[in-house]
């Protein structure tokens, strides 16, 4: 199976020839945009499920080395087998390339940013039954870009989050499903990955 | 009769060709668009279902194109089907392999479907039409046999799930096939070869 990957892979790089993009002076200034597919793993109990979402992002270069994300998504999972939460993430993050190589293949990067969270639970049978919260997060992590073409990569990246914000927790006694929302503000975490696909429309500046 | 109109269509398509060879197809500018009916099996489920299926596709590069695709369910071959009604979005990009009038692509396009399973027979309960993130992971061959025509056949599977059910969730994964006739313009002139 491995084998097969890396030959389809070879067989769709191989030929690929660079597109023009127009670089004035450096590389700040460079705008992206893009598509992604996200995993979320929470870890705040036994009752929590992976979360499975899709979202957008795009992309501001400020120097050579420096890249910033602005990113919107939406993840959905269950909690255990009697209610689910929907996440939706907006926020923005900085890059720091590790490879002087703007063009490398493998360009490598550590992250860290801010983001604002939208997370509501709610019962499988009885939909009115729910609970919901805003919080702010920070976030850092790492990831990489595949430079499939000059002006297009794909990049996967992981990323722990901190939220500072109401605690929800579920639990099911005996088919009653209840939500608690712990008064004052709480400290929970996740850990996000990323795969996106992104997309150089032009050099700003 | 039948027969005739076959070698017409034969005879139409070598002339197509013939009188096209030197043309490049694929290249950056290209806009596609098709409609075709998509054949699925459902990975989870006992069920093969039928959606109408477009896309319409613009090439930034010769080996590079992003494409959007619509699927709305029209029906299973089924007696009990899982599907009350859903559709499905995606965005993504294509990578290509063409060499003349071929062309071998794969790709990834994250989405949202929008599902509505049928009515449970467990608890007797009816769910509600939810957006739900969607991926899809799509590879194909198109053959470029006239100027604004093509022939295609596609492959995707498509991971979806339907939170909220009441044993927990749906496992939507469905394998889909498609082909048929899609239509393409270049929208870019193309450079003279040195």
């Amino acid at each position: 199976m491995r084998t097969i990957l890396i030959i389809v892979a070879v067989v769709f790089m191989l030929p690929l020839k660079a597109q023009e993009l127009q670089i004035k002076k450096t590389r700040a200034g460079i705008f992206s945009l893009g598509a992604r597919s996200s995993l979320g793993l929470v870890n705040d109990g036994k009752w929590q499920r992976t979360a499975f979402g899709t979202g957008g992002q795009f992309r501001i270069q400020f120097s050579d080395r420096v890249n910033t994300e602005w990113f919107a998504d939406h993840l959905k999972a269950d909690l255990s087998d009697y209610a689910w939460r929907a996440d939706t993430h907006i926020g923005w993050s900085v890059m720091y390339y590790l490879t002087k190589n703007p063009e490398a293949l493998f360009k490598p990067y550590i992250l860290a940013g801010h983001c604002f969270e939208y997370l509501k639970f709610t019962d499988n049978i009885n939909p009115a039954n729910f609970a919901e919260r805003w919080s702010a997060s920070i976030q850092a992590g790492i990831g990489t870009h595949f430079n499939i073409t000059r002006r297009f990569d794909i990049s996967l990246a992981t990323q722990y989050m901190l939220h500072l914000g109401t605690k929800i927790t579920a639990s099911n006694n005996e088919g009653v499903t209840s939500f608690t929302k712990t008064k004052g503000a709480g400290i929970h975490d996740h850990i996000l990955l990323n795969l996106s696909i992104n997309y150089k429309i032009a050099d700003l500046w | 009769m039948v027969k005739k109109m076959l070698l017409a269509m034969a005879l139409f398509t070598i002339y197509q060709s013939v009188a096209q060879q030197k043309e490049v197809f694929v290249r950056p500018g290209l806009l596609k668009a098709n409609l075709s009916f998509n054949h699925s099996f459902m990975m989870f489920h006992k069920a093969n279902n039928v959606y109408l299926g477009g896309n319409l596709e613009y090439f930034t590069g010769k080996n590079l194109s992003f494409r959007g695709d619509c699927l709305w369910y029209l029906d299973t071959r089924q007696k009990n089907p899982v599907f009350k009604q859903n559709a499905v979005v995606l965005f993504g990009a294509l990578l290509h392999l063409p060499k003349g009038k071929s062309d071998f692509y794969a790709g990834i396009q994250p989405g949202f479907s929008f599902t509505q399973p049928q009515a449970s027979a467990i608890y007797d309960q009816s769910y509600p039409t939810r957006m739900m993130p969607a991926f899809g992971l799509t590879a194909g061959y198109s053959l470029y046999f006239s100027k604004f025509c093509n022939f295609f056949i596609g492959l995707n599977y498509l991971v979806s799930r339907y939170r909220g059910a009441e044993t927990g969730s749906i496992k939507l994964d469905e394998f889909m096939i498609t082909g048929g006739l899609g239509f393409h313009i270049a929208t870019k002139k193309q450079k003279p070869e040195k």
